[in-house]
């Protein structure tokens, strides 16, 4: 185990990490960039392997990016995971198993997003996939997963997947989306806040058209409620639902499908702000447990910042704003700030996040989130994937008197596998805390801990038998902010 | 699985040798010679397929080269790969799901 200096560390290498170390590397701020990955560019700009069809546009402007960075004189580690962190301090596990501590003055968080999950019967049937894994398959690998497939979820990114699938080949049964249809006065909001990024409503509005000529059935109001088959999924049962994404009884319908892509939108990978004791809110439209920020990008931790999807879902061009606002503000931060005028910098990159944010909102007001669909899991769905806990346990642990999610997941242990809760985390905190009337910020989440990733246990070996006198105090501090970190209101 | 002949590969998926090509990930060359339910589920072992794609769920675990549980969506393929799926453990012991 070796231990690093770092004035500036970047967790995350999308376009928010991205555009963070390219501005802090303008003011001349030691930056070391890690990424999971073996390249950067987060999900949207994925590399492509080599085939038939030439890279998508989003994987060409990624490489562009991703090639300023390295020229940038940014410090770059693939591979590597941050599986623990305070607010200072981040340890990491890299490709070759062996594990390191980085010492951070300053650490900005990107670290994405992941698509929703909504459990119901029959998600964990293979065939049945998130529409970004499906999306991934056909552009960047060139297989196309299924001969009959059903689109459902919701947002303006489901139609622009499906019409991206139909173009690869894929057959599109049709696409369900779960919200109503848009209102006038709804697109008339977007038209508007979309003056500051045209090209993302022309890029919608394309799709949609697309869909419509090659005769791919659009249902608004409408979502999968049950996936069967014997050991694959062979049928889709979709029914229609009301404005809060209840299913409306007899309204049940069976579709012969062999894969389902299922696109709800994106939760925030808030795992790392959370562990560090950042102060949260929750909120489904934004991906769940966000990190509250100052217009600056600064979380509540001192030398945090939280940037990108990760820090609420807002899309490529919200998240590079962010990050190089944050970038800016972490020089700022260190008295590093350079330029003719540094405070136009810092104030002009603020406004510019200020009129995506306006976007993103008007975005998310036209198809808005429904509640009804955490509620359609039956007694035996299984809810947590990993370790195969189903409904009818969770509600049993709650009966019998888990009234938070930790306990439930003592209990049960739903949230204790692999994905470390990201899949079931929602789904248990909808069961432990809408029963009871919980109002939002009343509401409570799996403790985070680290490790956050799964890391190979010669990982912690290393970090345990180190002849390091710090590593004790370090873990000490570390599950400290993890006793106080409980994601609440200032 | 389209590409350039001349830059194919062998690689073994539960003892067969199947040609694969660079830059792919193993679930998309399992995907590509026809097999879907070729993960498992991590608690009690049912038939799973790739669910996230990017690394996160942990439903799409093979065995490649004798390290169980690895993430087929997120390691790319390489030559002479050996790739056990669960497959091949669910027709040894047909576990009914």
């Amino acid at each position: 185990m070796s231990a690093l200096d770092r004035d500036l560390v970047i967790i995350g290498g999308g376009p928010a990490g991205m555009a963070a170390a390219l501005e802090a590397r303008r003011h001349g701020v030691q930056t070391l960039l890690i990424d999971e990955r073996t390249s950067l560019g987060g999900q949207i700009y994925r590399q492509p392997a080599p085939g038939p069809r030439p890279p998508t546009r989003e994987a060409r402007t990624g490489r562009v990016i991703a090639d300023e960075v390295a020229a940038s004189g940014a410090e770059i580690r693939l591979q590597t995971t941050v599986w623990g962190a305070t607010g200072n301090e981040l340890a990491v596990a890299c490709a070759d198993s062996s594990c390191a501590r980085i010492r951070a003055r300053k650490i900005i968080v990107a670290a994405g997003a992941y698509d929703r999950p909504i459990a119901f019967p029959g998600w964990t049937l293979p065939g049945v996939m998130t529409a970004g894994c499906a999306h991934a398959l056909v552009t960047t690998q060139h297989v196309v997963p299924g001969k009959r497939i059903l689109v459902a979820g919701s947002g303006a990114l489901i139609v622009s997947f499906a019409a991206q699938l139909h173009r690869h080949g894929a057959n599109v049964v049709g696409v369900l989306e779960a919200a109503t249809r848009p209102t006038v006065a709804a697109v008339t909001r977007l038209i508007a806040a979309g003056a500051s990024a045209p090209s993302v409503l022309f890029a919608g509005a394309r799709q949609f058209t697309y869909l419509r000529r090659k005769r791919v059935p659009l249902r608004y109001s409408h979502v999968i409620v049950r996936a069967t088959g014997d050991r694959e999924v062979s049928e889709a049962a979709i029914a229609r639902v009301d404005r809060d994404w209840q299913p409306i009884p007899g309204t049940e319908e069976t579709i012969d499908v062999d894969t389902v892509c299922l696109g709800y939108g994106f939760l925030s990978s808030s795992e790392l702000t959370r562990l560090m004791g950042c102060a949260h809110f929750y909120d489904d439209s934004l991906g769940g447990w966000i990190p509250r920020r100052d217009a600056y990008m600064r979380t509540s931790v001192d030398g945090v910042y939280a940037v990108g999807d990760g820090a609420g879902v807002g899309g490529s061009l919200l998240a590079e704003s962010e990050g190089r606002l944050a970038g800016a503000t972490a020089a700022r931060d260190l008295g590093m700030l350079a330029g003719a005028s540094p405070t136009r910098t810092v104030q002009d990159l603020t406004r510019r996040v200020e009129r995506l944010e306006r976007l993103r909102r008007a975005l998310a007001n036209l198809f808005p989130f429904g509640t009804g669909v955490y509620q359609l899991a039956k007694p035996e769905t299984i809810v947590c994937r990993c370790e195969e806990v189903t409904q009818a346990q969770l509600l049993a642990a709650i009966g019998a008197g888990c009234h938070t999610a930790d306990a439930v997941k003592s209990i049960t242990r739903a949230g204790m596998g692999y994905c470390q809760g990201r899949n079931c985390g929602v789904h248990v905190e909808a069961l432990v805390n809408v029963p009871s009337g919980a109002l939002a910020q009343d509401r409570q989440g799996f403790r985070t801990r680290a490790p956050v990733k799964p890391i190979p246990i010669s990982v912690l070996a290393e970090e345990r038998f180190q002849e390091d006198p710090t590593a004790r105090e370090w873990a000490i501090a570390m599950s400290a902010r993890q006793r106080t970190g409980r994601s609440s209101e200032e | 699985m389209r590409s350039s002949r001349q830059s194919l590969f062998s690689v073994s998926i539960d003892g067969q040798e199947t040609l694969a090509s660079p830059g792919l990930t193993v679930a998309a060359v399992l995907l590509a010679t026809g097999r879907r339910a070729f993960g498992s589920a991590p608690g009690r072992g049912r038939p799973r397929g790739v669910y996230c794609g990017m690394g996160t769920c942990f439903d799409c675990t093979v065995k490649i080269n004798g390290l169980e549980r690895q993430r087929a969506c997120v390691t790319l393929i390489a030559p002479g790969m050996e790739i056990v799926t669960a497959l091949r453990e669910q027709d040894a012991t047909d576990t009914t799901p």
